[in-house]
């Protein structure tokens, strides 16, 4: 039996298991029919050894479920940036790190062979010259080691700290990562540069926080690498609701971020269809960047001038016969008492025009893609609604039959209670 | 640039703390495992240590009695990454980087990592729902009392405030800042703290400001008694959670457990009734925020309890039902 290890050698491996666990929570071992029982169990234990503060269990009729429970508004970091932080190594890997850098960091520059010797005089341990310069190799890649050429030698030495290092801005830039690991792309990456220091937020928390985007990261960072170079991309695409797998290509324009619901989506231009489609960022995997897409700067533009008229990620509503759907929503919105209302109109209605009609009535409206989006939206108006029209009159009947369903729902309950 | 790299291991760091430990004096089994256990993840000692100590990983030298001394013996500090130094480019360009920097200090950054690339742009992302009316970053005032809400809370200091809330009364506070908190919703930075009693003896109450409603603030010293913020943050808390109902209709259960993620949450499958509960913990204050957005989902969630919160959730749908069908209500 292979022995129990923390660290893992592929991220993907773990991605998935951790956001099961994250944003769910409530699926018990004969739930995860896609890999085997051990490898649950495996990947379970890793997290628990991750995340060990914040691993709940219980047991329920179904079996033992096991969750991560956390309070974004209350953590300094993201706990789920631990998965980023646990690559395995080898134990020539590790050796070599410490003993590379400890020998380099009198400033002084050095041959393969000249390291290779000194490890063995210093630390007695062998390696073979290749080992060596496979590893020099990867941390000039990383930009810890610098090279120079003399004659047919290469001469490699600690990379140079920055000029900013030893300024006094260096304290400000890292109160400002203390923020940006958190707030900002790519965060965990801020967070190593907290590690490098030593240190760790002590002066920001974070309200509306999605963790479990740093999940997302690999693929992200590929897409962006793609969108960089102008390129069309291939990947796969696993739909939540139905797990199915399709593979997708198109050119990849945008990152479209919800900081309400928790979602990412990734723009695409589908060129057969002519049409700009977002999708899922948590359900794309297996990226393949192509080839360079000629209009590139063109469809930006597009999108740039198409994505004003989107209430959230899409681009056509169920009336596919209408190209922008037109909504009026008349809500009860007291002048004196509740303005703060008529402001949040104002702050979340992206765009839309607020009217106030009397000192008892303001009307919003707006053009949109889909009105069928801003379902949710408005419901978190209910108890105010006079009335709502739209020229696509499927979008009002929904939310008046879903109004009516809870009206049934909460005075059923009423009767019940 | 991959980003899943071995440079970041946390088991690096474990070790390069061991090693620093070990050069000044040898150290134990015992401290290793401590090191490893504060440091590391929690099975993190049972590989690290073994392997040091048996020189499999001949980074230590073992001395008598059973301890161990570091054979590196430089104190190394690891140059940034060209990843690192990617990301902190990147970040150099958002706008919020000015609460840290004057645009001058921001272009010195800039030309210290003109030669690296940027890992990622702000247009790259396009926040749609975020609210429209975020904190003015680029005003004096504004990035002013950031840095002196900033400092306080690293040095600890009590703070003196001219503060104007919402009903545009402007009254003078003395509190204690404790942190800051960012909403990316509302691209909107809120100071927490304790409030300081009229008479100045002790702290009153928990309390939050919204930074960009500071009209001036200043350092009044440093805070000689330091509430509990642990305590308070408790305090905070809701006595029960919400206890809702998700029918699974719509794809609701995903989007209920995506949509309140960042909250401290429970959640059941009941299997007689092919739905799933869950209890989502909340601030008091955030109160209406989840009632709002538990409403988003319409009848694909039922809102169970506690009591007082059910009724408002009655109230408003029972508001609304008599609002579209044109009943007046009734005096109950």
């Amino acid at each position: 039996m292979a022995e129990f290890q923390e660290l893992i050698k592929n991220f993907e491996k773990i991605r998935d298991y951790m956001r099961e666990f994250f944003v769910y929570g409530c699926k018990v071992r004969q739930d995860f029919t896609g890999k085997s029982l051990r490898t649950y169990d495996n990947e379970r234990r890793r997290i628990e050894c991750f995340l060990g503060d914040y691993i709940r269990s219980e047991y329920t009729s179904k079996g033992k479920q096991i969750y991560i429970s956390v309070d974004s508004k209350n953590i300094a970091q993201n706990p789920l940036y631990a998965a980023w932080k646990a690559k395995s190594f080898t134990d020539n890997d590790i050796m070599l790190h410490f003993f590379i850098t400890d020998i380099l960091w009198d400033g002084k520059e050095r041959t393969v062979t000249g390291l290779t010797d000194r490890i063995l005089e210093e630390y007695g341990v062998e390696f073979e010259e290749q080992t060596v310069r496979l590893k020099l190799k990867e941390y000039e890649e990383e930009e810890i080691l610098q090279s120079r050429k003399q004659g047919k030698a290469l001469y490699y030495r600690l990379a140079e700290p920055e000029a900013f290092e030893s300024s006094p801005l260096y304290e400000h830039l890292m109160d400002a990562v203390k923020l940006f690991q958190e707030i900002s792309a790519f965060g965990f990456i801020g967070s190593t540069v907290l590690d490098r220091e030593r240190t760790g937020n002590d002066l920001f928390s974070f309200k509306h926080h999605y963790l479990v985007h740093t999940l997302e990261d690999g693929v992200l960072n590929e897409l962006l690498e793609t969108m960089r170079r102008r390129c069309r991309v291939r990947f796969e695409n696993r739909s939540a609701r139905s797990g199915r797998v399709t593979q997708q290509e198109g050119v990849p324009l945008s990152v479209f971020v919800s900081t309400q619901t928790g979602r990412r989506y990734l723009c695409i231009y589908l060129e057969a269809k002519r049409r700009f489609v977002n999708m899922r960022l948590d359900a794309i995997c297996r990226v393949v960047r192509l080839e360079e897409y000629p209009d590139y700067e063109k469809r930006q533009e597009e999108l740039r001038r198409n994505r004003k008229a989107c209430w959230g990620v899409s681009f056509s509503g169920s009336s596919r016969s209408l190209r922008m759907e037109e909504i009026c929503l008349k809500l009860r919105i007291d002048e004196k008492r509740e303005e703060y209302v008529t402001d949040r109109l104002r702050r979340e209605g992206r765009g839309g025009e607020v009217l106030r009609i009397d000192e008892h009535t303001v009307l919003y409206s707006g053009t949109f893609f889909d009105c069928n989006e801003m379902l949710p939206w408005i419901k978190t108006f209910t108890g105010r609604i006079l009335d709502i029209q739209v020229s696509n009159p499927a979008v009002a009947d929904k939310l008046t039959n879903d109004l009516d369903r809870m009206y049934q729902m909460y005075t059923d309950t009423a009767k019940e209670g | 640039m991959d980003l899943f790299s071995k440079t970041y291991s946390c088991y690096y760091q474990v070790v390069g703390r061991i090693l620093e430990a070990s050069r000044k004096r040898p150290v134990s089994r015992k401290e290793m495992e401590e090191l490893a256990g504060r440091w590391g993840f929690s099975e993190s000692a049972l590989y690290i240590v073994p392997k040091l100590m048996s020189g499999q990983w001949a980074l230590l030298r073992e001395e008598p009695k059973g301890s161990y001394l570091s054979r590196c013996g430089s104190d190394v500090k690891l140059p940034l990454t060209a990843l690192q130094k990617s990301w902190l480019k990147s970040v150099l360009q958002d706008p919020r980087i000015y609460l840290f920097f004057s645009e001058e200090e921001v272009c010195r950054l800039q030309e210290d990592l003109k030669e690296e690339p940027l890992l990622f742009k702000s247009g790259d992302f396009y926040y749609f729902d975020r609210c429209q009316d975020g904190d003015p970053y680029g005003e004096d005032t504004y990035r002013r009392n950031f840095r002196t809400m900033t400092e306080a809370v690293r040095s600890r200091h009590l703070i003196e405030t001219d503060y104007r809330p919402a009903d545009g009364r402007r009254r003078s506070i003395r509190l204690f800042p404790f942190r800051i908190q960012y909403s990316a919703k509302d691209d909107k930075f809120r100071v927490e703290g304790m409030r300081l009693k009229e008479n100045g003896g002790g702290y009153s109450q928990a309390i939050t400001l919204n930074m960009a409603r500071i009209v001036s603030c200043r350092d009044a010293g440093p805070a000689y008694t330091l509430p509990d913020t642990e305590a308070l943050i408790a305090s905070m808390r809701a006595e029960e959670p919400v206890l809702i109902e998700i029918s699974g209709e719509r794809n609701s259960m995903e989007r209920c457990m995506l949509h309140f993620a960042s909250y401290e949450k429970r959640t059941e499958y009941i299997e007689e009734r092919g739905v799933y509960r869950c209890e989502i913990y909340y601030d008091r204050q955030d109160e209406t925020e989840l009632l709002i957005q538990l409403l988003s989902f319409g009848p694909v969630i039922r809102v169970l309890g506690p009591a007082p919160f059910l009724r408002q959730v009655k109230e408003r749908v029972k508001r609304q039902y008599h609002l579209l069908h044109d009943i007046i209500p009734s005096s109950d």
